[in-house]
């Protein structure tokens, strides 16, 4: 039989061990990036289906923090071989970062920085370097306000107020156009105007050609729907004030908007829910196609609602659609952005960013195999 | 004449000191012996107060007593009236009783009686004068009388046994120099004096070690019947990673509870994250879900026996990690498919069935590129090789079920 108190003080050291142990407890994290891992899947697509003139791979040194995480790499919006480059951008709710990365006779340098402290739209604020340009970016991250920097010349800053008190943006996305001037991209806006009870809605469009935007009233019925606002897409089936929506109210949601008909707007439509709130636009030859990334996987769905597919892009983000006039066909640009944070001292981490383009009707067939799967 | 006898005496006694370099008191514990070993008795002396130098005399009987082979250790009675009960204490068999007196002539008359402790009966005595002792004699000739009755009154001592019941194979010290085995019957007659203590320890196999303080008293039918309480053929681990992830583990054991081999599995949905700079107005969730499991194998060993309350151990184990990212896929995870676990741990056992653990360790993790690794970790990665990147610190604990 044994003694109790030896018995008391086994227990009372075995309470005081859990109890240490517990305070153990940490932000540790293990050696895993689900994104990256379900990324890999993409690294051997790239590798078979890839455009050689588009795989890109950047590594250097950053020393900032603010790089570490919640950080993209978003390259010129060329053909990346007359200009070798891109832009880191940081997006979080706290702040906005951009810098400038150039790669110039094999070496990479940094010529441009600049940063906010303010940024209500987090993560989906909307970062889009002009079209054949190095020194031009949109910025859509006050949602009253568009903003073109200039990364040479500061004087050529503009800023465009889209809204006044009483109007928020709905959803917002940019998209190249299908047909004749095919890397013109387009930023579309919904707006939503409250006014004694009425909702009133309008659309806008910013030519990244000519850098003028078009506001125009328009009216739909729009659902109340809390932040962030959604990607709005061009819909070619529904006529000349078309859009096919992403919003997010209980769920990811596409929603369809038909011509105006004033008196009364047309009523809003939800086709189907999404399991991601739409984040890009792609073309199936004319048609446009919806992409809604998440964490780790980003699903395709036609405007009508179709689920077309989906990929295993973890931490691949896509960039933008690029239209290759040689190959008369689309070329889908994804990034992929990391860092080692490997260094103890002030020397920095290393980090790599990577650019691939596959065809967009490969990338389209792939994401329909894994819907068979 | 009597001078020859000392110088022999002496130089018999130098002689017997050299050969064996006995000392003149024996281990604390009793020797007992099986079959037909020498029986060696530990001798109380009783030497009554006289008009003499008392150290020097009892200096050469114990010189005198612990020359002979059958004598395992020489007390001293510390009191005049209760030196038999110190005698039982002290596990003397044999209480040797001395008394003096002045003789004829200025000679010393010395009365000597061998008594068994336990029995207070008395197994030999005598007297005879001898002229006063020198120091040198008291270290030679002069006991030679009290010396040469000393086999009998040792073999006239009750004959005592106890029997040692356990299983086959069950190793026993503390009995005998040499550790005792117990033999196929299950049992093992132990010859010892009474009474007698003894602190023993066993080794049986496929059970607990056990051990203890044994008190023969000399009691017909004696025995110390060894535990047998078996060891646990398995355990189980309920536990925390770095106290956040939760795992399990099923471990078999083997080699008297030395060793293991077992399974684990580790699960990284859900942990509990508690970051040290959070804003207090964005505070991030308290459970994290990341969709990976790691299932492995490992081996170790126990570096302490069984029914220590301490048990450092060694292990080291190969994982795999299979991803789930929203359910919609389940792989390997391509970055870090593999990996291995060396670990160095302590438990703390609370009873036989329940102990509690912790262990520290590393995560080498194997991968076509182990910069993606690397890049996988938010900072703990110590060393990054072309395929390989190695985390620290690993730190485990938890809880340990056995049956």
């Amino acid at each position: 039989m044994r003694n109790p108190n030896i018995r008391a003080s086994r227990i009372a050291c075995a309470i005081l061990a859990i109890t240490f142990a517990f305070g153990t407890a940490s932000c540790w994290m293990p050696s895993f990036d689900p994104a990256l891992s379900t990324s890999m899947e993409m690294d051997a697509f790239f590798a078979e289906k890839g455009v050689d003139a588009w795989r890109k791979y950047y590594s250097f040194t950053v020393k900032e923090e603010q790089w570490e995480e919640s950080t993209e790499f978003v390259p010129f919006r060329n053909d990346l071989i007359t200009s070798d480059g891109g832009f880191l951008v940081h997006r979080d709710g706290t702040g906005l970062g951009i810098a400038k990365l150039e790669r110039t006779g094999g070496l990479i340098s940094f010529s441009w920085s600049w940063g906010r402290d303010f940024n209500p739209l987090g993560a989906r604020a909307l970062v889009e370097p002009l079209v054949g340009s190095i020194d031009q970016l949109l910025i859509l991250s006050d949602f009253r306000k568009l903003e073109l920097l200039d990364t040479e010349n500061p004087l050529n800053n503009k800023s465009i107020t889209l809204f006044g008190e009483g109007q928020s943006p709905v959803a917002f996305g940019t998209e190249s156009m299908s047909t004749g001037a095919e890397n013109q991209v387009y930023l579309r806006i919904l707006v939503r105007e409250e006014l004694s009870g009425s909702v009133k809605d309008h659309f806008g469009q910013f030519d990244f050609s000519t850098s003028t935007l078009g506001l125009g009233p328009d009216e739909f019925s729009v659902p109340r729907f809390p932040f962030p606002p959604g990607w709005v897409a061009y819909d070619p089936a529904l006529g000349s004030k078309p859009w096919s929506v992403t919003l997010n109210l209980a769920e990811p949601g596409l929603w369809r908007f038909g011509a105006s008909v004033s008196p009364p707007p047309p009523p809003a439509e939800l086709v189907t829910d999404l399991k991601a709130l739409g984040t890009g636009t792609i073309h199936d030859e004319a048609n446009p196609r919806i992409l809604a990334e998440g964490p780790f996987f980003t699903d395709i769905y036609s405007l009508a609602g179709v689920h077309l597919g989906w990929l295993p892009t973890g931490s691949w983000r896509f960039a933008f659609e690029w239209w290759d006039s040689a190959e008369l066909r689309w070329i889908s640009v994804f990034t992929r952005f990391a860092v080692v944070t490997d260094s103890k001292d002030d020397k920095g981490n290393i980090a790599f960013a990577q650019v691939e383009g596959v065809p967009t009707s490969d990338l389209l067939a792939f994401a329909a195999e894994k819907l068979g799967n | 004449m009597r001078r020859a006898a000392f110088a022999l005496g002496l130089l018999a006694a130098f002689l017997v000191a050299g050969a064996s370099g006995q000392a003149s008191t024996a281990p604390a514990g009793g020797d007992a012996s099986t079959g037909e070993a020498t029986r060696q008795v530990r001798v109380l002396v009783a030497l009554a107060r006289g008009d003499f130098d008392r150290e020097a005399w009892l200096r050469g009987l114990t010189l005198a007593l612990a020359r002979n082979g059958l004598v395992s250790g020489v007390l001293r009675a510390r009191s005049a009236e209760s030196y038999l009960d110190q005698a039982n204490r002290q596990d003397c068999a044999l209480v040797l009783e001395i008394e003096t007196a002045a003789g004829e002539g200025g000679s010393t008359r010395v009365a000597w009686r061998y008594l068994d402790a336990l029995s207070r009966s008395v197994l030999a005595e005598g007297s005879y004068a001898a002229p006063e002792p020198t120091e040198r004699d008291l270290s030679g000739f002069f006991w030679d009388e009290v010396e040469a009755a000393l086999p009998a009154a040792v073999s006239s001592v009750r004959y005592t046994v106890f029997t040692l019941k356990g299983k086959p194979g069950s190793t026993v010290s503390g009995f005998s120099p040499k550790p005792l085995v117990i033999p196929e019957s299950g049992e093992l007659e132990i010859v010892a004096d009474a009474p007698s203590t003894y602190r023993w320890r066993a080794t049986v196999p496929g059970s607990y070690p056990a051990g203890g303080v044994f008190a023969f008293l000399g009691t017909e039918g004696a025995a110390l019947e060894l535990p047998d309480d078996g060891l646990p053929p398995w355990s189980v681990d309920a536990g925390l990673l770095m106290g956040q992830f939760p795992m399990l583990r099923y471990d078999r054991r083997f080699l008297s509870d030395r060793a293991f081999v077992g399974f684990e599995l580790v699960s990284y949905s859900p942990g509990i994250f508690l970051p040290k700079d959070s804003p207090p107005d964005d505070r991030p969730p308290l459970f994290v879900f990341l969709p990976l499991v790691q299932p492995g194998i490992h081996v170790g060993a126990r570096l302490a026996a069984a029914d220590s309350a301490f048990r450092p151990y060694l292990s080291v184990g190969a994982f795999t990690r299979i991803m789930f990212p929203d359910f919609r896929v389940l792989a390997f995870d391509p970055v870090a498919p593999v990996g291995i676990l060396p670990a160095i741990g302590i438990e703390y056992g609370t009873s036989r069935k329940l102990a509690v653990w912790v262990e520290v360790g590393d995560h080498l993790y194997f991968g076509p590129n182990g910069y993606l690794i690397a890049a996988s970790n938010p900072g703990n990665v110590l060393w990054i090789s072309d395929h390989a990147a190695l985390e620290i610190p690993h730190a485990r604990f938890g809880v340990r079920f056995a049956p």
